[in-house]
């Protein structure tokens, strides 16, 4: 079987450079092309939490085929990423009955830690039927408050 | 308690049931070839958990019929005695039974109800520790399966809502059997290290029988008895594709998947049980938002990247443990430990 992630870098699918990406992508969930149009299809969004700093969206194909759960937060520890597993899991419980294939967990960061990183690449190694943990990297820091 | 739905031919059934001695075969149907050591193994691994008092059912292949209720009388053991009219096969792995203390007016009258019955269970996932009695390719043939008491439960209500349309119209007599020179089946386990049936009986045995165990699998002292827990092995997870997990446990709040390796244990192993997890956590009748699923891997030895690996994948999420074991006694039990 094809490693998923097989170095760390794999685990990082992109970079913005964006000071306020949560509200750029409330206004346009295509914003950053994080999410595309052509694979995505239509993108609508379903729940926010500013104070949390998050966004979860549905997709749908004439029908709905799958939810994104985007994170934007500055510093990523690995107590922060347990943090956010922990919502990605109450979000895949609450909307999909914890079938992860349906959810994407994205995540954009402007510090990532390497052993964070590894634990992230771990994860999408071995999770191998789950959707894997996707780390944009925003190169500017983003505003902490609303 | 457990319980156990065990397969029997119609031509045998009126021996099993009047003497209440079951027996699992030494040859391969139909032929005078002796079981391999590894099939073997298999028989004693889905008998040896079985305890005096555990639930009986009897599925009879050619009638396409489940009959009960009734209760193991004396725990399963190894006896040449001829007792079928087989030219060839004795059934040496036996156990003995006799009708339900508290349901014996089913037994008396052969109380029984169609496989197809069952299967309308199966099919609405009601029954969780069984996809089918029939062989399969895919799947190892086998005689007798542990069950969940909850699965149990639906066998005896229908055994219920059926008895007045499906039972023999006279009272059976029953005239049970003494076994001669019996030997217990814990003491017939052999190959452990090589064989991965053999240490998989073990583990049922522990399951059953030994609270210290049960108490390191679960990680919880509270657990007074091995009735406070339930288990299956190969229980599927995917019935789709039949893909089992080795063993299945279940306490009042958590979950634990055990795989089973004879010897490594590997990533594959890992991404296996990992993917097996995400599945049961799917299942209605599971609550991951309150229920623990913890995953215990048991191997002999385990790939030197795999503790570093499940160390990195527990900074997100836990629940995944090593458990060694080690053969003892020249291969005929095994002990374990944990190394993660």
């Amino acid at each position: 079987m094809k490693e998923r992630g097989g170095n760390l870098n794999m685990c990082i699918k992109g970079y913005i450079s964006e000071k306020n990406p949560l509200v750029k992508l409330m206004e346009n969930p295509y914003a950053f092309e994080i999410l595309n149009r052509d694979a995505d299809f239509d993108v609508e969004l379903i729940e926010s939490d500013i104070e949390s700093k998050y966004l979860l969206f549905k997709r749908k194909f004439d029908s709905f085929i799958g939810y994104v759960l985007i994170f934007c937060i500055n510093k990523i520890t690995g107590e922060k990423l347990r943090e956010l597993y922990e919502i990605y899991k109450k979000y895949c419980g609450k909307y999909s009955h914890y079938n992860f294939r349906e959810f994407d967990f994205i995540i954009i960061t402007n510090n990532i830690a390497k052993e964070t990183l590894e634990a992230v690449k771990e994860y999408n190694e071995k999770y191998a039927h789950r959707r894997p943990i996707t780390i944009i990297v925003n190169k500017l820091e983003m505003i902490e408050e609303e | 308690m457990g319980a156990f739905i065990c397969t029997i031919s119609e031509r045998d059934w009126e021996t099993a049931r009047k003497m209440g001695v079951y027996g699992n075969r030494l040859y391969k149907e139909g032929t005078n070839n002796r079981l391999k050591d590894n099939q073997i193994l298999s028989i004693i691994r889905d008998l040896i958990s079985m305890k005096e008092g555990d639930l009986i059912f009897f599925h009879i292949r050619g009638r396409q019929t489940i009959h009960g209720i009734y209760e193991v009388s004396r725990p399963p053991f190894y006896e040449e005695n001829r007792i079928w009219s087989d030219s060839i096969e004795i059934f040496p792995f036996r156990f003995l039974f006799k009708p339900h203390s508290r349901y014996g007016y089913l037994a008396q009258y052969d109380a029984n109800i169609e496989v197809h019955s069952l299967y309308e269970y199966i099919d609405e996932r009601e029954i969780k520790s069984l996809v089918t009695l029939e062989n399969e390719r895919n799947i190892e043939a086998r005689g007798v399966r542990r069950i969940l008491k909850e699965d149990a439960e639906i066998l005896i209500k229908l055994l219920h809502r059926d008895f007045k349309l499906r039972k023999s119209p006279n009272k059976c007599a029953f005239s049970l059997y003494n076994p001669q020179n019996p030997k217990p089946l814990k003491n017939l386990v052999y190959r452990v290290g090589e064989i991965e049936n053999a240490i998989k009986a073990v583990i049922m045995y522990n399951l059953s029988h030994d609270i210290s165990f049960i108490r390191l699998l679960f990680d919880d002292e509270k657990i007074s008895t091995p009735n406070e827990i339930d288990f299956a092995n190969e229980f599927f997870i995917a019935q789709t594709t039949r893909k089992s997990i080795d063993i299945y446990c279940r306490s009042r709040n958590k979950h634990v998947l055990i795989e089973v390796k004879t010897d490594k244990i590997d990533a594959s192993a890992l991404r296996q049980v990992l993917y097996y997890r995400d599945l049961i956590a799917q299942r209605s009748w599971v609550n991951p938002e309150n229920e623990r699923i913890d995953i215990v891997l048991v191997g002999k030895r385990f790939s030197s990247d795999l503790l570093s690996e499940i160390s990195k994948l527990n900074e997100i999420s836990n629940g995944v443990r090593l458990m060694k074991y080690t053969p003892i006694n020249e291969g005929t039990w095994g002990q374990f430990e944990y190394v993660h």
